[in-house]
């Protein structure tokens, strides 16, 4: 056998799913069953009566708004091939990540930190569990535009996560 | 990414330590849950040595609750889930497809690098002060949630929360790894409907392992923050401490269990499940027949693990839910039996009336599937609210799962490794040594835990320190010591496996290809079975996993799956 290289892909012509597919899609699972855990514990812990509701911070409701538009730049980057529209929404991902600071900031201003009510804790714990998630999928966005390769699942991935966000913001406001 | 350059690694380096070749990370994988055994069965000799003298006092009631609570979490997660699960699937799940490889050896090695840090966490927390989590391997709060309660929940819980989350995240990136290479790597020919049962199991347990351990992770994350955050998740208000009353309020630990179990359930199937598959296969081999009803048997597969992820709650009969909730999860988890019994009975029906060849490993595949029979029964009383409100925390219900997820899996493990040792290093393990280690891990582990259950019954409670201060424990106390002996016996007879192991690895009589006239794909390759896994081309299958004919001349009996093209 020579040590050269070894066609690990399955033949052409072949209708199974691609690897990256399979991958993306059941990563994407295990994040919705992570914030499926979240949610359980959210509704069991909410009739209690130390339950004192929270304002969903401004900041919060901003961050989505760049999430919105940085996946529709995204999109956009991926059917024009346009990487500068990658950079731009690259950046909007990050401005999200410094919304979420700030809108830590404005709770805090308000007297709310983390143990102080179990509405606030959810809203600290979930906007951190959902921003390191963000955060590695900014570093794949990243590698991805500066070694060239292949976007299709980052691209999943990143519109997943601002969906998670959406759902996560939705759930604590109502 | 998924692997376009996969050339055979030259240095030593790239080679044993950082490889990304599935069989020697799945290697890696055995060798250290065969370290980690070590330590767990020492953790249990200990256990039973306590218990059964407990006015030596071995050691103290703290340091016990520790012993428990990292036998368990040792054994569970650093043994079984590392041997069976990541060990062995890593080296079978490509062979046993035609794959030159996992779908992602990058990640693959990754997520064997990221468990050896836990494993060392987990031996780094007994030497820490306040000594290893006391808990319980199930970590329940408030016990785990405040460091001031009891010395191990200081800083030998906040490392096992760490070592929990360490090994969650290389088990999760096993999970994704399996799921893709099944559904992607696949030799030509191999339809999921002809993979061996051995890896239809691997993938349920994927599939499983990969649904229910993020809630845990979720779980494990208000844990933390209720430690070292100040916040109320898990703790009541009114608790005291020093006379002091916390500041915690409103939290509930039942929302803890629910997360625990809704993990710790389907996680007993993640286990057990590649048990059951690698007894069908090494049956096939054996009994010369195909496996009885192999549709039937994947079919029961999916429906255990749906149903397995439904009936958590039947660990939490005792914390006072709903009698509804209660009868719900009785009648659920009741079902599975019919599932469970599809798989046994077609077990039994693959041995029925063939001509046994009864080489090592076989010994092992039956002793499973006694157990699995004897271990079930078991859980028929602990699935029903009612005879379980009794049986909850005895001795009964000890017996049960370490039937269950200890016998099962630890025989089925031998078992394999016995069967796939001549494709691991091209040579067969002592015959004479294999039966003896068999038959002196398999009466005692049986018995002892048999026992267990006839102790339960008459009323002793399980994590108890003395069970000697109390009068109505009297009765259970009575099989201690024989159950201790056996404890020690079969602790003992370890010894002949690795003596086993590792001089067959170097002077073991060499073997061919396929040593056992077996019919997987796996057996077409050479044996060691070298990088890339077949020297040429990849195999093309034209047949089902389990082509034996049982009227044929003993040595023609059996198509390969493959043909080498």
């Amino acid at each position: 056998m020579s040590t050269s290289a070894i066609g690990l892909q399955p033949q052409a012509g072949d209708l199974r799913p691609r690897a990256g597919d399979v991958m993306c899609i059941t990563f994407l699972g295990v994040v919705a069953m992570l914030f499926a855990g979240f949610t359980a514990a959210y509704f069991i812990r909410r009739p209690s009566p130390d339950w004192v509701p929270i304002t969903i911070p401004a900041w919060g409701w901003i961050g989505t708004g760049a999430l919105v538009v940085s996946s529709t730049l995204l999109e956009r980057s991926r059917r024009r091939q346009d990487r500068g529209l990658l950079w731009a929404s690259i950046l909007l991902g990050v401005l999200f990540l410094g919304t979420q600071l700030l809108s830590w900031r404005e709770l805090s201003a308000a007297g709310v930190y983390l143990p102080s009510t179990p509405h606030g804790s959810f809203y600290f714990m979930l906007s951190a569990v959902h921003g390191v998630h963000l955060f590695g999928g900014l570093l794949a966005l990243i590698y991805t535009a500066t070694r060239r390769s292949e976007i299709r699942w980052v691209a999943g991935y990143w519109h997943f996560m601002g969906l998670t966000w959406l759902y996560t913001l939705l759930l604590l406001a109502n | 990414m998924a692997v376009e350059d996969h050339s055979a690694p030259t240095s030593f380096v790239k080679k044993y330590i950082f490889s990304q070749d599935h069989k020697v990370i799945g290697l890696q994988y055995i060798l250290t849950a065969l370290f980690m055994a070590i330590v767990g069965g020492w953790l249990a000799v200990m256990i039973r040595t306590q218990i059964t003298w407990p006015e030596k006092a071995m050691v103290t009631p703290e340091n016990y609750l520790s012993l428990v609570t990292m036998h368990g979490t040792i054994m569970v997660f650093f043994v079984v889930s590392l041997a069976l699960v990541s060990g062995l699937g890593n080296f079978l799940v490509p062979l046993m497809l035609g794959a030159r490889d996992m779908a992602y050896p990058f990640l693959n090695m990754l997520s064997y690098w990221t468990v050896v840090p836990a494993c060392f966490l987990v031996l780094v927390s007994f030497v820490v002060e306040g000594g290893a989590a006391a808990a319980g391997w199930t970590a329940y709060p408030p016990l785990s949630a405040l460091p001031e309660a009891v010395p191990g929940s200081g800083l030998g819980q906040t490392l096992w929360l760490l070592a929990m989350a360490l090994f969650i995240a290389s088990f999760t990136m096993g999970g994704l790894n399996y799921i893709a290479t099944v559904l992607n790597c696949r030799a030509k020919g191999m339809s999921l409907m002809r993979m061996p049962l051995t890896v239809w199991t691997y993938f349920m347990s994927a599939v499983l392992g990969v649904l229910s351990f993020p809630p845990l992770t979720a779980a494990a994350i208000m844990l933390l923050l209720d430690r070292h955050g100040g916040t109320s998740f898990f703790l009541p208000s009114g608790l005291v401490f020093n006379n002091e009353v916390l500041a915690h309020e409103g939290g509930t630990p039942l929302l803890f269990q629910h997360l625990f179990w809704f993990l710790g359930h389907p996680e007993v199937y993640v286990l057990v499940l590649p048990g059951i598959g690698i007894t069908f296969d090494l049956i096939a081999s054996f009994a010369r027949r195909p496996v009885f009803g192999y549709k039937t048997s994947v079919y029961a597969l999916w429906v255990v693990g749906f149903l397995s992820m439904i009936v958590w709650g039947h660990h939490m009969y005792v914390t006072g839910m709903n009698p509804y909730v209660g009868e719900y999860f009785s009648i659920a988890t009741v079902l599975i039996t019919a599932p469970f019994a599809v798989l046994g009975m077609n077990l039994v029906a693959s041995v029925w009336r063939s001509r046994i060849r009864m080489e090592v490993p076989m010994y092992w595949a039956l002793g499973t599937v006694a157990v699995i029979g004897l271990g079930g029964f078991g859980g028929l009383f602990l699935a029903t609210s009612i005879s379980d409100i009794y049986f909850h925390d005895s001795f009964f219900v000890v017996g049960h799962f370490h039937l269950m997820i200890g016998v099962v899996t630890v025989l089925s493990t031998f078992g394999a490794l016995y069967h796939w040792f001549p494709k691991m290093f091209g040579r067969v393990m002592n015959a004479g040594l294999g039966k003896l280690h068999f038959w002196l891990t398999y009466v005692p582990m049986v018995a002892l835990f048999f026992l267990m259950h006839l102790q339960g019954m008459s009323g002793l409670l399980r994590r108890y320190y003395d069970h000697s201060i109390y009068e109505f424990q009297a009765p259970g106390r009575e099989l201690a010591l024989v159950i201790t002996i056996l404890t020690y016996a079969a602790f003992a007879a370890q010894a002949i496996f690795f003596w086993n192991f590792f001089y067959s690895m170097f002077k073991g009589v060499k073997v061919g290809a396929n040593p056992w006239n077996a019919t997987t794909l796996e057996w077409t390759a050479p044996s060691p079975a070298p990088h890339g896994n077949w020297p040429g081309a990849l195999p093309v299958v034209d047949r089902h996993p389990y082509d034996y004919d049982p009227a044929a001349e003993e040595d023609s009996d059996y198509k390969p799956q493959g043909v080498v093209a």
